[in-house]
């Protein structure tokens, strides 16, 4: 299995455009907090540094991961390799779980320079008056939930445009239908909310991701504060989530012919 | 392993009303390079497809180095390298990176073998290139080398000539000649039936999904019309006489003055009949020698013409 997840890091990092740009956006991001903490007259702490890094990162990180993941679920379709994949003789659901695997370690890579880069902004240039340093309660807890909040928001919302990808035989229309039901997620959470039922709406895959990365509970319906679901019960339903997605992946891989 | 590497019995495919493959039995014998023949769209790769797991059967028996396919499927890969349709690779990594890959999947010391594979194919000085600046038979040559990663005792190839040059044909006939030399038994597709005569032992005709013929090329060849060729000092004498003849069943004429007898068995004996009964007539003989009929035209005897290449 681990000579398996090397080939799939070798094939997601090695589509440059998609990596390298992931990678690029990230770090410019960081950047341009940087420019941010050097011409802003306010003397940000270390954790203001560190949560709005955490916000813009994790935007950023999380449609780079929806790319990514889509061209990761539908490449060797859509490039004819899965067939060969195929007659190594692997099993075809080991095939898939190193994709999801592979994927997760690629976002790390990609988008790992970025934060460490907004962690030494915030560690050099944060207010001395609230240090971030290892032993300062704030600082550490904001710089934990920087990585926290960037990687847990981009996994989970990779996942979902890698399964997508699976099912797709084309990379464009992968990263597109992705891309699209990601955001329209979120708005049919919203009606669905409004003009169905408010705890349906709260069961979509954006609301839940979205308490798993906050860890608290959250709502499609205008009102945060009422949220119909617990954080527990939220957590739970994003794990059937994800269950169904690898699940429908798994199945779909093992049935299709090549 | 069996002496038949591959068994089918009854195979058959269909896409709804379209039946790609029908009921094909054939047994391929071990140790030798089988041809798989016929027009583009005629099922050949479906077959190929069904008989790596890559596709499921409607109906029949599959059974790939003495392992059932579906069922199996895993064993009679470790045993078996393929090309389908066209060699696959990833663009952006080098020749050597993508048999990496694939040597990471095969596992069982196929990455100690990716040296050997690439100077089989002659692509060990262009291994550190991209892909993508591959030329088609560059591709095919990598797809060979990457099926022989596994070490297998049978090579399943699609069309494998497919974007060759002549001279790269030359060179892939010897490659496939030195596989079943060492051993390896070799099933290749084709539509090309020049190749096919000078690579394989055995060969299956296939039309419309259904196989119309199977034996080796020679017996197939020879199993063709006897026909003599014969060029006179005068064609008005020669043609009624030999027509005449009790050896001679059909005589055509062509446009350069020579006449085509079709003969029960183009031999020594047939020729020497030939030309005594001219000789006899006092007609002069310029050429005579028996047509050798090549796989081209036994296809299209056998095809009815339809099967067209």
């Amino acid at each position: 299995m681990i000579n398996l997840l090397k080939a799939e890091v070798i094939r997601q990092t090695g589509r440059r455009g998609s990596f390298f740009g992931s990678l690029a956006v990230a770090l410019l991001i960081s950047v341009i907090i940087l420019i941010w903490v050097l011409t802003t007259s306010s003397s940000p702490s270390g954790s203001e540094i560190l949560n709005n890094s955490a916000g813009l990162l994790g935007a950023v990180v999380v449609i780079c991961s929806v790319v990514i993941g889509a061209i990761a679920g539908a490449y060797d379709v859509d490039q004819g390799t899965m067939r060969y994949l195929v007659l190594t003789g692997q099993a075809r659901w080991k095939l898939v779980a190193v994709r999801y695997l592979g994927f997760f370690c690629t976002l790390v890579l990609f988008s790992l320079p970025a934060l460490a880069l907004a962690a030494l902004i915030a560690l050099v240039f944060g207010d001395a008056s609230t240090p971030v340093a290892p032993g300062d309660p704030e600082g550490f807890s904001a710089f934990w939930q920087m990585f926290y909040m960037v990687w847990v928001g981009g996994a989970l919302y990779g996942l979902l445009a890698l399964s997508i990808g699976t099912f797709l035989k084309s990379n464009g229309v992968a990263i597109a239908v992705a891309i699209v039901l990601n955001f329209a997620g979120v708005l049919a959470a919203a009606l669905i909310w409004e003009y169905v039922s408010h705890t349906a709406g709260d069961l979509f895959y954006p609301i839940l991701v979205g308490a798993a990365v906050t860890r608290e509970a959250q709502t499609a319906g205008p009102d945060t504060n009422a949220s119909a679901l617990s954080l527990a019960t939220s957590i739970g339903v994003l794990g059937i989530w994800i269950v169904a997605l690898v699940g429908a992946a798994v199945a779909r891989v093992q049935r299709a012919e090549y | 392993m069996s002496e038949h590497v591959i068994h089918l019995e009854g195979v058959t495919k269909r896409f709804g009303q379209l039946t790609a493959v029908d009921d094909v039995t054939v047994d391929v014998p071990a140790g030798r390079c089988f041809a798989w023949l016929g027009p583009n769209g005629c099922g050949k790769t479906t077959l190929i497809r069904m008989m790596l797991g890559l596709a499921r059967s409607t109906s029949g028996e599959i059974e790939v180095c003495g392992y059932k396919i579906p069922s199996h499927t895993a064993a009679a890969l470790a045993e078996v390298g393929g090309i389908v349709e066209e060699p696959r690779f990833y663009p952006y990594l080098t020749g050597r990176q993508n048999l990496t890959v694939w040597a990471d999947h095969f596992g069982d010391g196929a990455e100690g073998r990716i040296e050997d594979s690439l100077k089989r194919v002659r692509l060990d000085d262009r291994a550190d290139e991209a892909v993508k600046t591959y030329s088609l038979g560059m591709r095919q040559r990598l797809g060979v080398a990457r099926a022989l990663l596994n070490d297998p005792k049978l090579l399943i190839l699609d069309e494998p000539t497919n974007g060759l040059d002549p001279a790269g044909l030359a060179e892939f006939r010897e490659l496939i000649r030195s596989f079943v030399d060492e051993g390896r038994s070799v099933f290749i597709s084709s539509h090309i039936l020049g190749e096919v005569q000078k690579i394989a032992d055995d060969v299956a005709i296939i039309q419309k999904g259904r196989m119309i013929a199977f034996g080796s090329v020679d017996e197939l060849v020879s199993g063709g019309a006897q026909k003599v060729y014969v060029r006179t000092t005068d064609l008005d004498a020669a043609a009624p006489l030999l027509h005449a003849s009790e050896f001679v069943s059909a005589v055509a004429t062509d446009e350069f003055g020579g006449l085509t007898l079709t003969v029960a068995q183009a031999d020594d004996e047939t020729l020497t009949r030939t030309g005594k009964t001219l000789f006899d007539a006092g007609i002069g003989i310029v050429s005579l020698y028996p047509i050798q009929e090549s796989l081209e035209q036994r296809f299209l005897d056998i095809t009815g013409g339809e099967g067209d290449l």
